[in-house]
Parts: structure tokens; C-alpha cells; sequence
């Protein structure tokens, strides 16, 4: 008795070399019809073994399998044979593409040496066994890669030496090996012209399919809109805020790979044109093919893109930045188009077509990505149409205040937009810069009935919004320095300092604005703590104002959540920055009736004159408010020490002195949210981290606002 | 926001050229060719085109020796010293001037358009002399580099 196996993965079957013949008969058949070595005309069905099997009616070709099969049951009986092979190979090359290998296994001797044979299997056993074997060749089929050339096949047997072989029927031959790490690439002879260039192309494709990811994963991070509505539910997985770090990563390896690309492309024209695979000169590549040009266009623009958004670029002008950045509707126009008639191909020349994609895709062997890598592409096409629709809806600046510190503060009221404390948007003045969008942090909360930007006059856009309204320069100039002097009140004026003025708009009429937004965090989260930290620092305080103002809606509504004390920290480095902020301070902490709900913390890290110190020390003592931001809270002097702050803090929450009510709690839960630089940060986080016991913890996060 | 500084955007695009110079010049020892070989070449198969005979001396500097390739890789690695910028051409004069960049940018271009691989250099390089330029023509200035003395804007 002998057994098989096919293809090495253990399906085996088990039975009589008769069976076994009729079985390779019928295997050898299916493959022949299933691989398309012979037309499917050829074959007509036959029920065998329960199944349905393709039987060839070619009479040639049967009385050829059937000389083999004779062979091969003579050979299986004297147990001379170890191993049949079936071998497909391409008629034009000769060379071998699939082998498809059965081992034959003799579990005893043959039934001649006069032994007993055992019992027969089960005939229903044997048949699903020969069932499962040909239902896997055949599925087996659709791994395998369609075969688009003529084949022919070879039957081999592995027979022991003294097997007697009748001559002019079996032939010696090598094993007809397909070389195991050849990839298609290599085998592939539709690719033996581009072939013959070696490595570089070799390279270029390699480099060319991760361009074409990279291609497909720039844009992804900017889809702002899609970002801000998934980020609550993908934010567990990873940190959505930091799209714009993704960006510049997938960018970084996008300059690479070009580099690599290039490189390998400069060799490879150089090398069509020595051997003249293709009739043309490296420079009619270069420089007249939709491939050379669009990629000597993606590398100048690349170059552009990149110089100007260097973050030294970027912070002198923004607008060098902004413009240069939107030639990326060219660069992924590009992208899409530089296989354009494809280079990697089977023809000479490339087949062009009048309809889209506007080439033949016949004897194109590339690996199309751009139908891949084109979704993200429209979908950012979408985003940013959509983002104009909803620009244009009703928006109109209703007022225009201007605080002394010399920040203007613009209510605009959008019914259609809705937002949360902590979000920001972008504004565009069109009478200004009509395609100029800035980006500000929302300073009122949701609850107000208008949505409030608080703007410094720092940059050209921002002077030209001041001159503009009204509140220029000068203006401004008279108020914040009369603000300096420490005017406590101007008779003339009647002006208080900290207090904002509202500009007439009577004789000026007011431009219109548009806004785009909200994006980035809610900071929701601070109502499932019972105590939150919001930490801010310098120009990183602005997203706080609207997260205090909901607060105090809130906290006015009773609906804290589990809310019980803020702490508000604001590390700043100058006096004058105060500026706008400490009046809503200065209205949030007035609105506090509980004097221990809401405490601030204010610290000043700038080197103080010895003016400054007089002037402070005079001021402060005895004064009901401080004389630097006009609180009740007293303004403190030099960097916070945050391990003491947050060891403090524990202490005093361990002692129960700090929640009343809390000591039936088994954890309390203090979250601090930063915003500010990352020096500050680690500095922040180290803390949280070493004061986290089982009483106490205290989370960190930082705000991306 | 405010004003672009020309010299600053100038810088990153002459070192991008520069090092695309160098690395396009690498590649110039083993593949030489001559730009401009089209220019009443004819086209042999196989071979590729065949210089007209006017283009002898490109053909021995570039094809025969690679010594405009050489000429160039030097070039870029000192705008790439110079731009980067090495410790001890910092506290120079020479570091600070834009007419220097400008002159030694011209001739990176000049050698870049010559070879083959160079194109995409050359162009960079006269895009870099335009910032260059109108960074002069505003009269911008180099600020001075700090020697070691603490960091800047920490009083």
C-alpha cells in the first residue's frame, strides 16, 4: 500500500496503488484544467469520488497521461518511486513556474510479497480524503498568480536507481526547480526588459511603492474635521492630537525615499539609454515623459514646501509658510499622475488612451497605487470644500472690544457653530486677506451667546485687523501705556484700569469675518476629576479663559460633575502679558462665592528691576488687590516648584483638610492639563508621577489646543 | 508672523542643493555622462548618443575623467561647510557674507548643469542665489554668530 501527500501541507491519503494511480490520474487533470495549461474547452465533467472532476477529451493528451499512469502504477508497485512531480513551465523561456509535488510514502510492502493485506479503509473514507485533496488544489488556485503565458508541463518521477526505466518514454532531466528567492519581480518575464537594468530599478520601485504610501498617508492627519470627530473614540489607541507630528514624520521618510528614488531612476535612464531597451535618449525620460516631469516638479516643489515650513521660516511668516504649503495641490496632483503612461510596462511604448485614466492599463505592470492613494487626496479635497461652505454661513461681528493691554477682543455671533471650551478656530478677514485664515483660540465658553477670539496686534495681519477696526496703534499705544503707568483711574476717561472699552461702531462699520472651526480638544474631561490643575503657560493660557467660563456656567447651574476645587496656575515670564487675561480673572474671581472652589495661582518669572520692586513693594502692602494683575490673589515671584506644590497638595487631600466631605473616598482623582512647552511639561509630569499613591492620583495631560 | 527673512529661507535651499550636489556628483563617478549631449549627438544602438565632436573637451572632463563631477562634490561639501555652518568658519567674516554664497552658488550651478545628474542641483542652486540676492538688495544682515555665550534671550 502507498500513501500520498499533495503540496506538502498534511492532507494525506491512504489506499491501493490502483486507487493511488486513479487519484494522480485525476489530480494530475485538475491541475492541468484549473492552471489553464490546456484550453477549458478540453474537458468534460465526470463524477468521481462524489465530486465533480474535469477529465481532459484531448485524445493526444490522454493517451499520453494514460502511458505515464501505467508507468507510474508499475513503478508504485515495486515501491520504486518516491515522488511525482508535476511541473508547469512557461513554453517560451523554458523556465519552471509552479511544481506542484506529491510524496509518495510505501507504508508496507507490496501486495506480491505474499502477506496478508490488511483490511481495506473504508471506500467513503478514502473518498472524502481524495475529495479534500482536490478541493484544496483548486483552492489552492487562488493564491496563486494568474499565468498569462503559454505553458506547457512535465511529469517527473523520483524513482530509486534500479527502477527500470523504458527508454524513449522518460528521459533524465534536473529537477526543474523554481529558485525559491526569486520574487515575482524576478520571474516575472513581462518584466525581463526592465529586468536587464538590475538593481536601480530593482530600487526604484521598492522606493516608489513606499513613496506611494507615504503619498497616501500625508494627508490623512490633516483631515482636521474627520480628526475632531473620531479623536474621543480613537484617542485610547493613539494620540490623535499629534497630527501634525505625524505629518512631518511621514514627510521626513517621503524626503528620503525620493532621494533613494531619484537616485535610482538617474541610473536607470542612464542605463535605457546605453542599452536602448527602449528607443529614446535618458533625457526624453527626464524631461518629455508625464513620469520625469511630474517627479522633477514633486522635488522642486518639495524643496519649496519643505524650506519654507522649517519652523524658523514658519515663525517669521507664517504666510510664507501658509501659500508655499498649499503647492501641495500640485505635488499630489503630481503623485497621481507620475505613472502616467507607466514605466514599468511590457511595450515599448506607452499605450495611450482617450479616455481616463487616459492610458491603457494593458501593459502596465506598475503597481497603480495612485487608485489606492487617491482617497485620502479627494477625501481632503472634500474636507476643505466643506470647510468653505460652512465658512460662508451667516457670521457677523457683532462687537469689538479693546482691552488696555492692547489685545482687541471680536464677538462674533454664528448660530451654526457649535463648539466646546477649550477648541479653537480659524478667522479670515476677506477685506484684509481674502484667503488668509489665522488661528485663535476660542476665549468665551459655550454658554455664552457669542463666540469671542481675544487678538494681540503682534503680527502684519494682526496690526492691519487693529488699524482696520479702529483700534490701530496708537490707540492702543495711549491705552496700554497709560495702563502701564499703574493709572489707577484717569478722570478724564473715567477709565479703570482692567477694564475694556467698547469701540463706537457708529461711524465705522464693522468688515465682515468669516470663521472656520472648532478643531482640536475638548477639555471635558476636567468634570470627571474631583480636583482639576489647569496649568498654563505664557501665550498658553488662552484656551483656559473659555474652560474657566464654563466652569463658572456650570459651577452657576450646579452641574459640576464630580468637580469639587480648581487650581489655576499661570507661569508667566513679563508683566505687561497680563494684559486682557487678568480682566476675566478678575470677573471669574469676583463671581466666586465659594472663596475655596476656584483658587490662582500666578507666578512671574521674569528677572524684576530694581523700579519694578519699589514700585511693587510700595503698591502691595496693605493694598486689597494685587498691584500687578488687580486680584485678590497675591502675584508670586520666580519659577513654581512643583514637587513641593503637588506634594502639598497630596498632603493636604490625604488630611482630608482639602475636599470636605472627602474622607469616605477611596481615591481622589486630581487631573492636571498643560498647556504650554514641553520643558515645562516634563518638569509637570515628573511630579504628578512621583506624588501618585493609592490615595491620591494624579493624572497628566497635556493640551493640544 | 511678520517679514520672511530671504537669507534664512536662502540657507535652506543652498544646503539642499549643495548636498543634492555632492551626492549627484557621487553618482557622477560612476554613470558619466555629458548634459548637453544631445546638442547634434547622435543616438547609437546600443551605446546611447554619441557626442558631437564640438563636445570633446566636456566628454574628456566629464566621460574620460571625472573632473568636473570632482569639482563639483569639493564645491558642494564647502557651501555645505559654510552654510551648515562648520565651528571654525563661523566666527569668519567670510561667514556673513551673502556676495560669497552668491558667487560660490553660481559656480556650483555652473558645474551642476554640465554632468548629468547635476540638473536638479544647478536649479536649487540659482533658486538659492535669488533669495540670496534679495536678501542683499533689502539689505539684510548675517547676524553675528554667538561664541558660547549662554543662550540667547535668557537674561
Amino acid at each position: 500500500m502507498a500513501s500520498k501527500q499533495a503540496n506538502r501541507q498534511a492532507i494525506t491519503l491512504k489506499g491501493s496503488t490502483s486507487l493511488v494511480t486513479e487519484f494522480f490520474k485525476y489530480a494530475v487533470n485538475t491541475i492541468l484544467f484549473q492552471r489553464e495549461v490546456y484550453p477549458s474547452d478540453d474537458f468534460h465533467m465526470v463524477k468521481k469520488y462524489g465530486q465533480t472532476v474535469l477529465v481532459t477529451q484531448d485524445v493526444a493528451l490522454e493517451s499520453y497521461l494514460d502511458k505515464i499512469l501505467k508507468q507510474v502504477q508499475k513503478w508504485l508497485l515495486l515501491g520504486s518511486v518516491t515522488q511525482l512531480v508535476l511541473a508547469i513551465i512557461s513554453k517560451d523561456s523554458r523556465t519552471p513556474l509552479e511544481r506542484w509535488v506529491f510524496d509518495i510514502k510505501l507504508v508496507e510492502l507490496p501486495v506480491e510479497s505474499g502477506e496478508a493485506p490488511p483490511p481495506p479503509k473504508p471506500e467513503a473514507e478514502i473518498q472524502s480524503e481524495i475529495r479534500a485533496i482536490l478541493k484544496q488544489i483548486i483552492s489552492m488556485v487562488t493564491y496563486l498568480p494568474v499565468i498569462n503565458e503559454p505553458t506547457v508541463f512535465n511529469i517527473l518521477a523520483y524513482t530509486s536507481e534500479s527502477a527500470d526505466v523504458p527508454a524513449g518514454e522518460w528521459v533524465d532531466t534536473d529537477p526543474l526547480a523554481i529558485e525559491a528567492s526569486k520574487s515575482q519581480q524576478a520571474t516575472n518575464t513581462r518584466l525581463a526588459a526592465l529586468n536587464a537594468l538590475t538593481w536601480s530599478v530593482w530600487t526604484s520601485r521598492g522606493a516608489g511603492l513606499v513613496l506611494a504610501f507615504d503619498g497616501g498617508l500625508i494627508l490623512i492627519p490633516m483631515l482636521r474635521n474627520v480628526i475632531r470627530v473620531v479623536r474621543p473614540k480613537v484617542q485610547w489607541l493613539f494620540p490623535a492630537d499629534e497630527n501634525i507630528w505625524f505629518h512631518r514624520q511621514v514627510a521626513y521618510s517621503m524626503a528620503f525615499w525620493s532621494m533613494v528614488h531619484t537616485t535610482a531612476h538617474y541610473v536607470n535612464f542612464f542605463n535605457v539609454e546605453r542599452t536602448q531597451v527602449r528607443k529614446e535618449i535618458a533625457l526624453d525620460i527626464h524631461y518629455t515623459q508625464a513620469g520625469g516631469i511630474s517627479g522633477h516638479f514633486m522635488l522642486l516643489i518639495m524643496v519649496l514646501m519643505y524650506g519654507t515650513a522649517h519652523s524658523k521660516i514658519r515663525q517669521q511668516c507664517f504666510e510664507a509658510f501658509w501659500y508655499t504649503h498649499h503647492l501641495a495641490f500640485f505635488f499630489m496632483i503630481g503623485i497621481y499622475s507620475h505613472a502616467t503612461g507607466c514605466f514599468v510596462r511590457d511595450s515599448t511604448n506607452p499605450d495611450y488612451i482617450t479616455t481616463f485614466p487616459f492610458y491603457s492599463t494593458q501593459h502596465c505592470l506598475g503597481y497603480e497605487s495612485w487608485r489606492f492613494i487617491i482617497w485620502p487626496g479627494i477625501l481632503y479635497f472634500g474636507e476643505r470644500v466643506y470647510r468653505e461652505i460652512r465658512a460662508r454661513k451667516a457670521t457677523r461681528l457683532s462687537k469689538v472690544l479693546v482691552h488696555p493691554s492692547g489685545a482687541m477682543e471680536l464677538r462674533i455671533v454664528k448660530p451654526s457653530f457649535k463648539y466646546v471650551a477649550g477648541q479653537w478656530l480659524f478667522i479670515q478677514v476677506p477685506e484684509i486677506s481674502k484667503f488668509q485664515w489665522h488661528p485663535f483660540t476660542i476665549t468665551s465658553a459655550p454658554e455664552d451667546p457669542y463666540v469671542s477670539v481675544h487678538i494681540r496686534q503682534v503680527g502684519d495681519f494682526t496690526r492691519a485687523l487693529g488699524d482696520r477696526l479702529g483700534a490701530g496703534p496708537s490707540v492702543v499705544a495711549a491705552m496700554t501705556q497709560a495702563a502701564m503707568k499703574g493709572a489707577e483711574k484717569d478722570e478724564k476717561t473715567g477709565m479703570t484700569r482692567g477694564d475694556f472699552v467698547e469701540l463706537d461702531s457708529s461711524n465705522l462699520s464693522l468688515p465682515s469675518v468669516r470663521i472656520d472651526g472648532p478643531y482640536g480638544a475638548p477639555a471635558e474631561d476636567v468634570f470627571n476629576v474631583e480636583v482639576a490643575v489647569l496649568i498654563g503657560a505664557g501665550i498658553g493660557v488662552t484656551p483656559f479663559a473659555s474652560i474657566l467660563k464654563h466652569i463658572w456656567y456650570r459651577q452657576k447651574r450646579g452641574n459640576l460633575g464630580t468637580l469639587r476645587r480648581v487650581e489655576f496656575f499661570w507661569v508667566c515670564r513679563d508683566a505687561p502679558s497680563f494684559g486682557w487675561f487678568q480682566s476675566l480673572l478678575q470677573e471669574v474671581e469676583a463671581a466666586q462665592a465659594d472663596p475655596n472652589f476656584l483658587r490662582i495661582n500666578i507666578y512671574l518669572t521674569q528677572k524684576i528691576g530694581e523700579d519694578m520692586l519699589w514700585n511693587i513693594a510700595v503698591n502691595d502692602a496693605g493694598a486689597q488687590y494685587d498691584p500687578l494683575t488687580l486680584l485678590r490673589t497675591r502675584t508670586m515671584f520666580g519659577r513654581p516648584d512643583w514637587m513641593t506644590i503637588y506634594g502639598q497638595m497630596r498632603q493636604a487631600v490625604e488630611s482630608g483638610q482639602y475636599i470636605a466631605g472627602s474622607k469616605s473616598q477611596l481615591k481622589t482623582k486630581v487631573g492636571t492639563y498643560f498647556c504650554g512647552p514641553s520643558v515645562l511639561a516634563k518638569a509637570i509630569k515628573e511630579a504628578t508621577v512621583h506624588h501618585t499613591n493609592s490615595n491620591v492620583e494624579f493624572s497628566f495631560a497635556k493640551e493640544h489646543f | 508672523m511678520g517679514n520672511l527673512i530671504w537669507h534664512d529661507l536662502g540657507r535652506f535651499i543652498s544646503i539642499t542643493a549643495s548636498v543634492y550636489a555632492v551626492w549627484s556628483s557621487f553618482f557622477g563617478f560612476y554613470y558619466r555622462k555629458f548634459f548637453w549631449d544631445f546638442v547634434g549627438g547622435t543616438l547609437r544602438d546600443p551605446g546611447g548618443i554619441q557626442p558631437a565632436p564640438g563636445a570633446a573637451v566636456f566628454i574628456t572632463l566629464i566621460v574620460k575623467a571625472p573632473i568636473i563631477q570632482i569639482l563639483a562634490m569639493i564645491l558642494g561639501m564647502m557651501i555645505v561647510a559654510l552654510e551648515y555652518s562648520l565651528p571654525l568658519v563661523k566666527g569668519l567674516a567670510l561667514y556673513r557674507s551673502f556676495v560669497v554664497r552668491i558667487v560660490l552658488l553660481f559656480f556650483q550651478s555652473f558645474l551642476c548643469i554640465l554632468y548629468y545628474q547635476g540638473t536638479n542641483a544647478s536649479l536649487w542652486s540659482l533658486i538659492a542665489i535669488g533669495c540670496y540676492v534679495r536678501a542683499q538688495l533689502l539689505g539684510e544682515v548675517m547676524e553675528e554668530a554667538k561664541e558660547n555665550r549662554g543662550k540667547g534671550g535668557r537674561a
